[in-house]
């Protein structure tokens, strides 16, 4: 009887020994993983906000006005050339 | 008795061990229960790292939510002097390609980190990155980018650090900044990237992200038309303001020389908002208080005539007038539309020291609450401090200086019928700005001036400003610059026009301001008033107030 009391503390020590490791295993795991995507994330915001910045980039009033009057031929508007239209309802 | 030597010896092997136990369990009290938190702060310095994490920098937007300044990051080179591998490649590479760094180097050849160079330009990175070398690694650093470079000495920049320097930046630091987070990660005795838990020690605040009063499209349209004729009159400075007088939002604010955002510095005085950090006496443009003070105190009416000799110089109380034109018997209403020199000294003398008071009134001589860096708050000659000319040299815009960004202000209390306005260039967060309600001058007084001021673009100096089915209402000045011996130079002079335009509910007040022109004998009737009407020409185009 003794014997198989004890027999079944050592295994039961055991297996809750294991069943620690295999739960700090996968802590660790979750947490690499949480990590991982953490990392992923920032690298996405810092393409986004390289994109953001290409963007407005392009958008830079003094550009467009560059490119505007060099390949679009385009020239400042005169107010006197413009007229208001109101169109009947 | 028998003596038995075995047995002796057990006891002694017995009492030895005994004794190594004891010491064994001594030492293994004093490390767990007697000394535990000291071993246990010990392997959490070894084990915790501190980390401390810079919450991203907000941004600033226009009043569109257009971004003025934006997030990038920045790389810049560094070293361990300490464990350089092979210092005979990095000594010559710094010396000729980054020279700035060897005195730092040679003062302190065991450090455990020197930056080489921050914020490295793209050329920078190529030769590092070509040259190879072992011994040079890369930082990211965050900094900032600014898409509309005319906004410059406004929003200001940030530095190394990615702190406010100057401007909009300086200004709302803190709110931008928001506060760091530190938290301690639980690392292997590597301090590989991977931790194996995270304790927080205090959460940060993100930054607030600031939005502006202005609208990026005419402060670019300005910018361009102040720049333009900067190039062609060869300038030394030029400035511009537009600003909605019902609301005293600043739509755009121009100031130049102004430096690239995005570019190292390379002189510090284009760095300066002349809008607000310069003062100036801005001549013939002050007329118009003189005239509001006249018409308010009664001293005079719009049809009093008054006799302007019909010389172009004449002695008033002692004091010689020069006028550059000469006008015989005007009206009042035609001494402003003229701006005749002789004219308004009679009445600034009528005035007296009443004209030093309506000039503090309309917010001459102090700061406007805007609260921006480096504002100046101008000067007006007090009573006390006159001397014989004072008076007549106060009625045509001497003894009196003021900020463009002053003489805007007042101009919107004239276009706003009375009330003064105070000026607002932070829309959000909100800054609880309340506009006074008191009115400083009768409606009387306002529209005798505002017919003045009409009058002076359909007939008088400002004539030119005259657009078909706006009313515009302008005032110019021409005044001369203090050389270095403290004298009025006639050749250096600053040219400054103030206007306001209306239509229905639609107001704008636009101040226009250009020092020095590689022209003599000029006046701002044929400088600055045509930049207004080009900037006013953009400004309803771009704000769909067409006829």
């Amino acid at each position: 009887m003794n014997y198989k009391v004890i027999t079944g503390l050592i295994v039961s020590q055991i297996l809750l020994i294991f069943i620690h490791i295999y739960k700090h295993n996968l802590f660790i795991q979750h947490s690499f993983n949480l990590q991982k995507n953490e990392k992923t994330k920032e690298m996405l915001l810092i393409d986004l906000q390289n994109l953001e910045n290409e963007w407005f980039e392009l958008q830079k009033k003094s550009t467009v006005k560059d490119f505007a009057q060099a390949h679009l031929h385009m020239k400042p508007t005169k107010l006197s050339s413009l007229k208001k239209v109101t169109l009947p309802l | 008795m028998m003596f038995h030597p075995q047995k002796n010896r057990i006891i002694l092997l017995f009492f030895i061990i005994l004794s190594g136990y004891t010491v064994l369990f001594y030492n293994l009290y004093t490390i767990q229960i007697k000394q535990s938190s000291f071993f246990t702060a010990k392997g959490q310095q070894q084990y915790g790292v501190p980390v401390t994490m810079y919450p991203p920098r907000a941004l600033i937007y226009d009043r569109n939510n257009m971004p003025l300044a934006l997030n990038k990051d920045t790389l810049s080179a560094f070293i361990i002097p300490a464990k350089l591998i092979e210092p005979e490649k990095i000594v010559p590479f710094l010396k000729m390609h980054f020279p700035a760094a060897m005195p730092r180097l040679e003062n302190n050849p065991t450090a455990h980190f020197m930056f080489i160079k921050r914020s490295l330009s793209e050329n920078e990175i190529e030769l590092i990155k070509k040259n190879q070398l072992a011994d040079i690694h890369f930082l990211k650093e965050p900094a900032r980018f600014y898409p509309l470079e005319s906004t410059g000495p406004l929003v200001g920049i940030t530095g190394a650090d990615n702190e406010g320097l100057m401007g909009i930046e300086l200004f709302c630091n803190e709110l931008l900044a928001g506060t760091p987070t530190t938290m301690l990660l639980e690392k292997d005795a590597r301090s590989n990237c991977f931790y194996f838990k995270r304790h927080m020690h205090q959460k940060g605040i993100d930054g607030n992200p600031v939005v502006l009063t202005l609208e990026s499209n005419l402060q670019f349209l300005a910018y361009e038309e102040v720049k333009k004729t900067m190039q062609e009159l060869q300038s030394e400075a030029g400035a511009a303001l537009i600003m909605n007088p019902l609301n005293g939002h600043i739509l755009a604010m121009v100031s130049l020389p102004d430096f690239d955002p995005n570019a190292p510095i390379d002189d510090m005085e284009k760095t300066k908002n002349i809008t607000i950090a310069d003062t100036y006496e801005f001549g013939s443009v002050i007329k118009t208080f003189l005239a509001l003070a006249a018409l308010a105190e009664k001293v005079t009416d719009l049809d009093e005539i008054i006799d302007c000799k019909n010389v172009k110089t004449t002695f008033i109380n002692g004091t010689r007038v020069n006028n550059p034109v000469a006008h015989g018997q005007i009206t009042f209403s035609e001494v402003i539309e003229l701006s005749n020199n002789i004219g308004t000294a009679q009445i600034a003398l009528r005035l007296g020291p009443k004209l030093y008071e309506h000039y503090m009134s309309c917010s001459f001589g102090q700061k406007t609450l805007i609260t921006l860096p480096g504002e100046q708050k101008g000067f007006v000659n007090p009573p006390a401090l006159w001397s014989k000319p004072s008076p007549i040299s106060l009625s045509f815009g001497y003894e009196i200086r003021a900020t463009l960004l002053q003489l805007c202000c007042a101009f919107c209390m004239i276009a706003n019928h009375g009330y003064p306005i105070v000026p607002v260039l932070i829309l959000k967060p909100d800054q609880a700005i309340k506009q006074p309600t008191e009115r400083l001058y009768d409606q009387e007084t306002m529209d005798k001036l505002l017919s003045i001021l009409e009058k002076t673009v359909t007939q008088g100096g400002a004539h030119r400003t005259h657009i078909a089915g706006y009313t515009i209402r302008a005032k110019t000045g021409t005044a001369n610059l203090l050389d270095e011996n403290g004298n009025y130079d006639p050749d250096q002079n600053i040219f400054t026009c103030a206007a306001f335009v209306e239509k229905g509910n639609y107001k704008r007040v636009v101040v226009v301001f250009i020092k020095k022109a590689n022209k003599k004998h000029v006046f701002a009737s044929t400088i600055t008033v045509p930049l207004a009407e080009r900037i006013i020409e953009q400004m309803l185009i771009h704000e769909n107030i067409i006829n």
